[in-house]
């Protein structure tokens, strides 16, 4: 409980960090609204009635009045301008300071954190928007503080006049708590035997929602068992409501008995009682007495539900905490930048596993490239050539064995650079929704000329030249409404001018012509051999047709390298490269 | 839109849940009267009452008898309200999502494919599915509550009247602010919104971008990140600036407004009564509070009446959208009436030309051949070349602008088209799993029957996998709802897919090779899967890289929109075209090699 309340404390403290006066201001503008409250729709009337039973004048009591009104107004005011202008402009200033530091911490984490769900569940995706929580979190105190203040407002209140009133106060809250728990907790049971049920109702909505389902759904009758499906599911949640429905219907009525019905109609008629027949009540009193319990039996469930909400923080604020803790395994400690005219690469001896699995993706894996050199790497899918690309980039460090570069190790040189030096284009590229340029450079201040370079490499230069914004395009139509569209063949093409663009000494494609119809993957390759000429490059591929003009092929298997050598060499082991190939060349058999 | 339409909206909804559920429409009616009784009885009867008793020494009996009613009611009002909200709305909550959700359903699945590609339509059905969970139930409290709302009204008036009708000016307050600053606050409201809405967008594109796991290579190994975060800064720069330019005005104008809506009515209720007591004597201390309770009562009753129209008005759109949803007119519609086909003889294209709704050039043009009973037929091109479409088209997925397209010598447009689409079986290039048992997923709604299944199954080479499942053939398919489900490789769920056109009365079976990056030996058993179905039926294969061509009894090469050589794989070949020049880039690598 401790640690749970220090967490949330932390979390919160970024507030004041990085927003101090909008914190500052919020806490007085409810400790004072909390007052003037009950002041105003409380107090007065006690206030009042006292003054006319003592016989004032009118104009005796009005600037009383006079000064209640301008506070409130004030302190209203107040009020709407944070909230129309100062509370939003803060809350940029926030996303700005603590967002853009998330976002930087994420973007730099592991990424073998996003290889395990739960991992990446609870580390990544759960602090997307850990600046709102934190604003929540300080919200939800600052709330708290708010019905803390008025309830010991109206608890004074109470005080000075009836001590009776406190006791009933007391007992009401203590009950409100004890109901409180035991219906959440049943609550909690209930959801969670509904959240399965949910999701199998709401699968049957994402059939038929999905454009990729419409065509099945047209060509077959399988709606009527998808239906049929969708009913069941509704029924179960129907019953597993009625499960539970009666155990909460008493519970509330057992609230209601122990709180409301306490401080409204069992206090009440002691009131009444004490008002009539004992004659020890001033009416003033009576009014004061009466308005006060009436605040208090809607602020103290309030105070409740409040409670209940800064626990269910917790929850966040733990996986903040994990998130602000962890440390990446793939150390930033080199101090050399890497070296931009040659890359000559040598594996030795290298094995890897994913973290938190018991299988060797890579087992004893030697491997040199000399400068310069075009190597293509095959293999079935799961024999770990990606795994072997994301080692070489340094997405992981390796259990066993080393990498070099130039002759040193890659961990002695500095990891940022490291990585942007190598021109990589994976099967899974993205494009990004900003401008062509952007696009290709990667970067804020694209160089023109080169652009057009690039994209004129690889093939899709006459088709930007065509567009009325050329390289100052916008990709995509989901943040401009005359963003450009590209085919999956021209997305793949401004992947691969990426690598053209920046004129890397070292360049990896994996699977670089999945996409590309005969005709393009013919001239993608031509461009390659003309461009790369000096550089070295690592080709991935499935397509044996595409790798066989290479220095040099690897064939690869459960994370071994099982054959090398040039084409005409493999093709004469007559080994599983030979076999693979001859599987691929039996279609196009010259007759 | 019209005062008529958002009432005739609005009572649309009502009508269809009073279908659904009477008593959850009996019940809102219940609840909302006994919590404008409560209310009235609270802030006028009760503690007026109990005070003017007070103050003339009425008998203790009378006066708890005041408490116990007030008790009793509100205790009644409790019943009621948790019996509502655990049973009869968690219940009924259920029934109206079911029965809107399958009104939709049956829409999007009889709509022809092409609305789903029309982003217009396709936004009226994000909207239509997002509706229909919540929106019906609120439009119906909605309603219910200004019925209660005007009962609280007209009792707080002839309490009013009762003690002093001069008080009743207080209430003109409330009643024109929404009309003095209401109206420009919404205005200025607005403008500042649609100011947002671009910065808003590219913020959360960024926000996302940043968290997703396909970006995250791509993050760390190139300068990206930069990009993105310098157009976050600017999109909250903008923001920013947008509120700084509207946040004065509109903290004016709310603050206006509760000057209005609650402040000026009680403090002039609460002089005015003040005044009343101590100059002129009028009013006795007891009515005092009880004077300023009503006014601020009958105002905020007021505002909820206003706001209720607001609401009335706001859901009317969200439900015009459902009706427009629910009344589109399907193009190929699976009802349509028409003739049962016969035995599969002909399929013939004459001069067939199609273009995608909002395209500026036909996918395809002047499309016209044959395919006879027994042949295989392969479809070929480049990348975007218009394949797909062409078997969509023989779906009648897509109707053709032009030209038609006929079976048996009769125009497919004359057939029933539920029937007509049963005649053609066919293995998606992006086939679909359903997370449903293996006989569903293999029958596809048709009629069960175990022994067709396992039939389909083991023509389609999968049988023994089935056989050896946890629960055979009612194993489900995908772990995402059972534990015991089966999880299939590429190949195996190719192998369902492909038993689905075994399973069925299909005539002609359509098969599209898949084109994703799959290893030599899982790409080569696909093939194989597909070639082994074609045996025995008229196939129809669109094929991505000329592989599987060859043994096609006629090849079709479209190009430039419409079919630019037609013909055997030798008579392509010897035309040395557009196919030749395929042929040889695709074969160049794997030739010349010593075999």
């Amino acid at each position: 409980m401790k640690k749970k309340i220090a967490d949330q404390l932390y979390m919160q403290s970024y507030i004041f960090r990085y927003i101090p006066f909008y914190a500052l201001l919020k806490i007085i503008l409810v400790v004072v609204t909390s007052l003037l409250d009950i002041f105003l729709f409380t107090y007065s009337f006690k206030f009042a009635i006292d003054a006319v039973e003592a016989g004032k004048g009118f104009f005796e009591i009005l600037p009383f009045f006079a000064v209640a009104g301008a506070l409130s107004i004030l302190t209203v005011f107040l009020r709407k301008w944070v909230d129309c202008q100062y509370f939003p402009i803060c809350r940029e200033r926030l996303a700005q300071k603590m967002k853009m530091h998330l976002m930087e911490k994420a973007s730099a984490v592991d990424l073998a954190c996003y290889d395990q769900p739960e991992y990446y569940d609870t580390l990544i995706m759960a602090n997307q928007n850990a600046d709102t929580n934190a604003l929540n979190i300080f919200h939800t105190h600052v709330e708290l503080l708010g019905q803390v203040v008025s309830i010991s407002g109206f608890v004074t209140i109470l005080l000075s006049l009836d001590a009776l009133g406190v006791v009933f106060a007391v007992v009401s809250l203590v009950m409100g708590l004890f109901t409180n728990a035991v219906f959440n907790r049943l609550q909690l049971k209930c959801e969670l035997e509904l959240a399965p049920l949910y999701r199998k109702r709401d699968y049957t909505g994402r059939i038929f929602f999905l454009p990729d389902y419409a065509k099945e759904l047209r060509m077959s009758r399988i709606k009527l068992p998808l239906t049929a499906y969708f009913k069941t599911s509704i029924r179960e949640i129907v019953d597993t409501n009625q499960k539970y429905d009666m155990r909460f219907l008493a519970l509330r009525l057992l609230n209601f008995f122990t709180t409301v019905f306490l401080t409204d109609a069992v206090y009440m008629a002691i009131l009444v009682y004490r008002i009539v027949v004992r004659k020890t009540l001033s009416v003033g009193d009576f009014t004061a007495l009466y308005l006060c319990m009436d605040k208090l039996s809607y602020w103290l469930p309030n105070l409740m539900e409040t409670l209940t909400n800064v626990q269910k923080h917790s929850l966040h604020t733990e996986l903040f905490q994990k998130f602000e803790n962890y440390q990446n395994t793939v150390k930033d400690e080199g101090q050399v930048m890497p070296d931009t005219e040659a890359a000559e690469i040598e594996i030795n001896n290298l094995s890897f596993r994913y973290p938190g699995t018991d299988h060797s993706v890579l087992k004893d894996i030697d491997l040199h490239i000399r400068s310069g050199e075009k190597i293509a790497i095959v293999g079935y899918n799961g024999s770990g050539k990606s795994t072997l690309v994301k080692l070489l980039m340094r997405f992981y460090d390796p259990d066993r064995g080393e990498i070099k570069m130039q002759g040193r190790n890659i961990r002695e040189y500095r990891l940022t650079p490291y990585r942007k030096q190598i021109g990589a284009v994976f099967q899974d590229y993205c494009t990004y929704a900003c401008s062509v340029a952007e696009n290709v450079s990667m970067d804020t201040k694209p160089d023109e000329e080169q652009v057009w370079h690039a994209l004129k490499k690889s093939g899709l230069a006459e088709r930007i030249g065509r567009t009325e914004h050329g390289t100052a395009s916008q990709l995509g139509r989901e943040l401009y409404e005359d963003g450009l569209i590209l085919s999956g063949g021209e997305a793949h093409k401004i992947a691969l001018s990426r690598a053209f663009y920046h004129d890397c000494r070292f360049v990896i494609l994996d699977e670089p012509s999945a996409a590309l119809d005969p005709i393009s993957e013919y001239s993608f390759y031509e461009s390659v051999r003309e461009n790369f000429r000096n550089a070295t490059v690592i080709f991935i591929s499935h397509r044996l047709s595409s790798t066989r003009g290479a220095d040099r092929i690897y064939m690869m298997s459960n994370g071994e390298i099982i054959e090398q050598g040039t084409h005409d060499e493999l093709m004469k082991q007559n080994g599983a490269y030979a076999a693979s190939f001859r599987l691929q060349a039996e279609k196009y058999v010259t007759e | 839109m019209k005062e008529k339409h958002i009432w005739q909206n609005n009572f649309y909804i009502f009508r269809l849940i009073w279908e659904i559920a009477p008593s959850r429409v009996i019940f809102s009616f219940l609840l909302n009267l006994t919590d404008s009784a409560w209310d009235i009885y609270f802030s006028i009867i009760f503690y007026r009452y109990l005070l003017n008793g007070i103050i003339e020494q009425k008998s203790l009996g009378y006066l708890l008898l005041l408490v116990g009613i007030g008790a009793f009611l509100y205790f009644l009002r409790r019943i009621l309200f948790n019996f509502y909200s655990f049973r009869v709305s968690v219940e009924t909550d259920q029934y109206i999502y079911e029965a809107l959700h399958m009104r939709v359903y049956a829409k999007a699945t009889d709509v022809e494919l092409a609305a789903f590609e029309n982003t217009a339509f396709y936004e009226m059905y994000t909207k239509a599915c997002l509706e229909t969970s919540g929106r019906p139930v609120a439009v119906l409290d909605n309603l219910t509550s200004v019925f209660s709302t005007c009962v609280a009204i007209i009792s707080m008036v002839i309490a009013l009247v009762d003690m002093d009708s001069f008080a009743l000016i207080f209430v003109i307050f409330p009643l024109t602010s929404q009309l003095l600053f209401g109206k420009k606050r919404n205005r200025l409201q607005y403008a500042l919104d649609v100011e947002n809405v671009a910065p808003v967008r590219e913020k959360e594109y960024v926000n996302r971008t940043v968290y997703l796991k396909e970006y995250a290579k791509e993050l760390r190994s190139t300068n990206i990140f930069s990009v993105l975060m310098r157009n976050y800064r600017l999109s909250s720069e903008r923001i920013t600036r947008n509120y700084k330019k509207y946040g004065i005005k509109l903290a004016t104008l709310d603050l206006m407004m509760s000057l209005f809506n609650l402040y000026i009515p009680f403090f002039a209720s609460c002089l005015y009564a003040l005044y009343k007591i101590t100059e002129l004597g009028t009013m006795s201390i007891g009515e005092y509070s009880i004077l300023s309770v009503a006014v601020i009562g009958l105002a905020g009753n007021l505002q909820q009446l206003a706001d209720t129209y607001g609401k009335a008005h706001r859901d009317s759109l969200y439900i015009q959208n459902l009706r427009d949803f629910l009344s589109y007119e399907s193009k190929i519609s699976e009802d349509q009436s028409g003739m049962i086909p016969n035995t599969f003889e002909t399929l013939e294209f004459k001069d067939v030309s199609f273009t995608y709704d909002g395209a500026e050039k036909p996918a395809l043009e002047h499309l016209s051949f044959t395919i006879r009973a027994g042949q295989t037929v392969a479809i070929v091109g480049l990348n975007g070349a218009g394949k797909t479409t062409l078997v969509k088209l023989i779906m009648r997925l897509y109707d053709p602008q032009q030209g038609e397209i006929c079976y048996n010598g009769k125009n497919i447009k004359e057939y029933q088209v539920r029937a007509y689409r049963e005649t053609i079986g066919t293995v998606f290039q992006d086939f679909r799993m359903f997370s449903l048992p293996v006989a569903d997923n293999v029958l596809m709604g048709r009629a069960d029957d175990p022994q067709r299944a396992e039939t389909a199954l083991r023509k389609a080479g999968i049988w023994e996998k089935i056989k050896n499942a946890p629960h055979g053939l009612q194993t489900v398919i995908g772990r995402e709802f059972d534990s015991d489900g089966l999880e299939l490789s590429g190949g195996e769920a190719q192998r369902i897919a492909l038993a689905r056109v075994f399973a069925g009365h299909a005539q002609i079976a359509i098969l599209d090779e898949p084109s994703s990056a799959l290893d030599p030996v899982a790409e080569y058993q696909m093939f194989e899967n597909l070639r082994h179905a074609a045996e025995d039926k008229t196939t129809i294969f669109i094929s991505h890289r000329l592989s599987s061509t060859q043994m096609a009894d006629v090849i079709y090469l479209i190009d430039g929109h419409t079919i630019k050589e037609a013909g055997t794989h030798t008579e392509l070949m010897a035309r040395q075209g557009l196919y030749w020049d395929m042929y040889q880039k695709q074969a160049s690598a794997y030739q010349g090699e010593d075999r």
